[in-house]
């Protein structure tokens, strides 16, 4: 009988021992999957809005990033090595983005996009840490979105902006005279005005005056537009989005005549605003902004080109961030040298590790400009100038 | 010395929209004895009346101002007969919260058919030529040039139709004491249904002057006047048509001066302080009638 038992433990220990042995090697399962003609798939997973409010946002991306990839695999840059995309819809709400992630996770996602808006990459960010998975948002701005080491974004921050537009100003020779116009309320103007009236005393351009709105006093601006008349300024920074811009525009025209308007991309889309009725407002217009689809920029143009035929639309920003977020991706597995056989013995563990050590180390030409990232996740990069000019953006370039 | 007239310029204009709402609010209390709070709203149904008819039907800029005032006119009647008129005799809280859900509804009603997005007003027929004064840097623009005569002859054409017609006799009749009106013949439901009309016509110039000073409508455009209009009608001494003409250009000046001079971040709390000491002060209104208590 005490043999019978003795038997029997052994045999559950030698059980329990290839349990545990199998569970062990459980994570190693091939890190990636094989394509029918046996390439290598990199699974990249993104995660936004496709329904409701912001559904435009997360369509773009994810447009955006299918473009990158459908290049990356028709022009076979990388050798036995394919791309594929995984995208998950998280109808903006940051509770199902988790969930959103894991799924993804589940599917053998390599390489993550975080999320389209800053509030569900915020919450990806910080699940995402568990596992040191790469996480590369196309345009979660906020600052604090991508608090975590193995985080990186291809847009600017919201402040960011803020610096380059004083930088511009003053390089340009725009105007020494400024007046701050801005929404108080929000934290994507009022950390761009800050930042800016940070960067303008820097560089000895007078601020003369600083007139401010908010959500519910959006309508009538002729206080802030008679001071800043009053005060003389030459220029307008303006870091609003273009709904407000283009009330503020209408009424100013006629009584700042000869100041010159200037504003970061949340202006982008400021020409369908005026429509033809106030076309007229947002002539000269001058706007910085990384991306714009009429750019005679090479890489911009074969985007545009593709987007439009396979979409029929034509690439916003969104789409732009999404796309050189697969770029960057690349060039992160090309930096890192893996090749096939190489991908097919490597953990997770280091792939993840390597894919965010290179992040620092590469220069990536996209839609957006020529980005380098720095450890803390920004990108750095320098944004186009533009003006608007008879209902189109134009390179601005200064009037003799 | 600029920045002050300049202001008071502005002022002036605003306060003209704030007046012509007004007296959409204190004629209405006037007569039916109670608040309409859609009223603010039919601004904002007048000016997509204009938007409609010039920017998507392309009819010309003064058949567009024709259709709003013709449209609201016709509204503003047929919300009474069919929201209104069934309350008549219910307690006045039943119609307040009534005239809210009517606000509510017009707002939705705008919601579903043009959409959250705000639209640019197509009225470059009514684009006046701005005045300089001379060298001292004021600009008056044509918009509130053409803004405030517009108040200035509505008000006068007003107070001859109160004063001089029979049917503006009627008004101040049922006014004065409803029963007793009836009693001398006169048809009171007609008589509500006519100022209800006017107050809404009103609005609908007032939804004119907007759009050319702002430019831009969404379907909450009106519900912000139309508080601020019936603080207005309130400061002014609500029942009282000179007083809601007052109040507007009280309320208008006062929320101008306040931003210029103090902060465009506190006037609101500005403008409706004000309102709430000469409620102490004075519960009655700059030009109210003193209630007599009946012993």
């Amino acid at each position: 009988m005490k043999k019978l038992l003795s038997i029997l433990l052994a045999v559950m220990m030698v059980a329990s021992c290839a349990v545990a042995f199998a569970s062990c090697n459980g994570g190693s399962k091939a890190l990636f999957e094989k394509d029918p003609e046996g390439n290598v798939v990199i699974k990249i997973g993104g995660i936004g809005p496709l329904t409701g409010d912001y559904a435009s946002y997360g369509n773009s991306v994810k447009n955006g990033a299918q473009i990158a990839v459908d290049q990356l695999n028709e022009s076979n840059a990388l050798e036995g090595i394919s791309f594929e995309l995984l995208f998950e819809d998280s109808e903006g709400d940051g509770t199902k983005a988790v969930t959103a992630f894991g799924k993804l996770q589940d599917s053998g996602m390599n390489v993550s996009l975080g999320g389209v808006l800053s509030g569900e990459t915020k919450n990806i960010v910080a699940t995402a840490a568990e596992s040191g998975i790469l996480v590369l948002t196309p345009s979660a701005s906020a600052k604090d979105a991508i608090n975590k080491d193995n985080a990186f974004r291809v847009c600017f921050n919201d402040p960011q902006q803020g610096l380059y537009a004083a930088e511009v100003i003053k390089e340009k020779n725009l105007a020494t005279k400024i007046a701050l116009f801005y929404d108080n309320g929000n934290d994507y103007c009022k950390g761009n005005a800050d930042t800016f009236k940070q960067k303008a005393g820097e560089l000895g351009l007078e601020i003369v005056t600083e007139q401010t709105y908010t959500e519910s006093t959006n309508t009538d601006f002729s206080t802030q537009i008679t001071a800043i008349k009053e005060n003389g300024a030459e220029l307008v920074f303006m870091p609003i989005y273009y709904s407000d811009a283009a009330k503020f525009l209408r009424q100013a025209a006629g009584t700042l005549e000869n100041t010159v308007f200037f504003g970061v991309d949340g202006l982008d889309g400021l020409i369908g605003e005026c429509g033809t009725e106030h076309a007229a407002d947002c002539e000269d217009v001058i706007l910085l902004t990384p991306y714009f689809a009429d750019s005679v920029d090479p890489v911009v143009k074969t985007f545009v080109e593709a987007y439009e035929e396979k979409f029929g639309a034509t690439p916003d920003q969104f789409a732009a961030d999404g796309y050189d977020a697969v770029l960057a991706i690349a060039k992160a597995i090309e930096q890192n040298g893996f090749t096939a056989e190489a991908l097919e013995e490597i953990t997770a563990e280091d792939f993840n590790k390597k894919m965010v050590g290179a992040m620092t180390q590469i220069t990536v030409t996209g839609a957006t400009g020529v980005m380098t990232w720095t450890a803390d996740g920004e990108t750095d990069k320098d944004p186009s100038v533009l003006q608007i000019k008879g209902g189109q953006y134009v390179e601005y370039k200064k009037e003799q | 010395m600029t920045l002050l007239i300049q202001t008071l310029i502005q002022g002036i204009s605003l306060g003209s929209i704030y007046a012509l709402i007004a007296l959409g609010y204190t004629m209405v209390y006037g007569i039916a004895k109670m608040l309409n709070f859609a009223h603010g709203d039919i601004i904002m149904v007048g000016a997509y009346t204009i938007y409609s008819t010039i920017a998507l039907a392309h009819f010309p800029g003064w058949l567009g101002v024709l259709s709003a005032v013709v449209f609201c006119g016709v509204l503003g009647v047929v919300i009474e007969f069919l929201a209104y008129k069934p309350l008549r005799g219910a307690p006045s809280l039943n119609v307040l919260i009534t005239a809210i859900g009517v606000s509510y509804l017009l707002q939705n009603i705008a919601l579903l058919i043009f959409e959250g997005k705000q639209k640019a007003m197509p009225l470059g027929d009514f684009d006046f030529p701005d005045l300089k004064v001379g060298n001292t840097g004021i600009t008056v623009t044509g918009e509130v040039i053409f803004t405030i005569t517009l108040t200035v002859v509505l008000m006068i054409a007003l107070t001859l139709f109160i004063n001089k017609t029979k049917m503006g006799k009627a008004m101040r009749a049922v006014s004065e004491d409803k029963d007793a009106a009836r009693l001398m013949g006169i048809n009171v439901n007609r008589t509500i249904s006519v100022t209800f009309a006017i107050g809404s016509i009103l609005a609908a110039f007032a939804s004119l002057c907007y759009g050319m000073s702002y430019a831009y409508i969404k379907p909450t455009t009106g519900s912000m006047p139309g508080i601020k209009a019936f603080t207005a009608a309130v400061f002014g001494g609500i029942g009282s048509i000179p007083g809601a003409m007052l109040g507007g250009f009280v309320i208008g000046i006062l929320e101008k001066l306040s931003s210029a001079y103090i902060s465009t971040q506190f006037t609101d709390a500005i403008v409706f302080g004000v309102l709430i000491v000469m409620l102490v002060v004075r519960p009655t209104g700059l030009l109210g009638k003193k209630i007599r208590e009946k012993v």
